[in-house]
């Protein structure tokens, strides 16, 4: 968020609320104190909006944050559970949802494949450990290219967060290999171009 | 041929860039969420 230069994080979400037309829309908490997070998530609610207050899965301290998703959700706020990394973290949070109160899990299904693992096992498996909580979806996060949409489809995911960039590329989609090859070689050549590059004897 | 449409999941917009959210809803690709940080 600092990198996109909000300042004013308040008046930065309202700005965003009114953008969004009542489609749903997360919003961080900050603290690391669980007490201050549920208070920050309950100030947050108050700014009205479609809004889920994302709550890390523990502070940085590695305490579980499941008490303050039970209060929250208790009191009819949506949470989005975010930097879900394994199945245990997942196991150990699924009880503590009010059940008619919605809920995201994020699972940084990008950042597993970071660390050399196939995030599609644990997205598949955690698709079926919430299955039969109906007020809770499971949300591919950390996106890194256009492949993961199909692949969070495929692991049975209900929703993918994907970045302006990435979704650029989607214009990409079913292009002819041959012409993009001949593209990209089309590029290469431009590039030695304008940068003057030659190979003398 | 691949269709976004044609999928059941859900597409969100993970930015934290007011100019961002208002090009996407100009798509007429539904984004459901707007996320605030990167992830």
């Amino acid at each position: 968020m600092y990198k996109s230069g909000v300042k004013d994080y308040k008046q930065f979400s309202k700005d965003a609320l009114k953008l969004s037309n009542n489609l749903p829309i997360s919003f961080e908490v900050f603290s690391d104190d669980l007490k201050e997070m549920e208070t920050e998530g309950r100030i947050i609610n108050s700014w009205g909006g479609n809004s889920y207050i994302k709550i890390p899965i523990t502070n940085t301290k590695g305490e579980s944050t499941k008490e303050v998703i039970q209060k929250l959700t208790n009191d009819s706020i949506k949470v989005n559970v975010t930097a879900i990394f394994t199945l245990e973290q997942v196991e150990n949070i699924i009880n503590y949802f009010d059940e008619s109160t919605p809920a995201i899990l994020s699972v940084f299904a990008g950042r597993i494949a970071d660390s050399g693992m196939d995030p599609m096992e644990i997205m598949k498996k955690s698709s079926e450990m919430i299955s039969d909580k109906k007020n809770l979806e499971l949300l591919w996060a950390s996106t890194r290219e256009v492949l993961n949409i199909f692949q969070a489809e495929e692991s049975k995911s209900d929703i993918i967060t994907v970045p302006p960039d990435i979704l650029d590329k989607t214009n990409l989609l079913n292009k002819n290999l041959n012409d993009f090859s001949l593209e990209t070689v089309q590029n290469f050549f431009d590039d030695a171009k304008n940068a003057n590059f030659k190979i003398k004897k | 041929m691949t269709n976004l449409n044609d999928l059941k999941i859900k597409i969100f917009l993970d930015t934290a860039n007011l100019e961002s959210i208002q090009q996407c809803k100009k798509n007429t690709l539904m984004l459901e969420v707007l996320q605030q940080t990167q992830a």
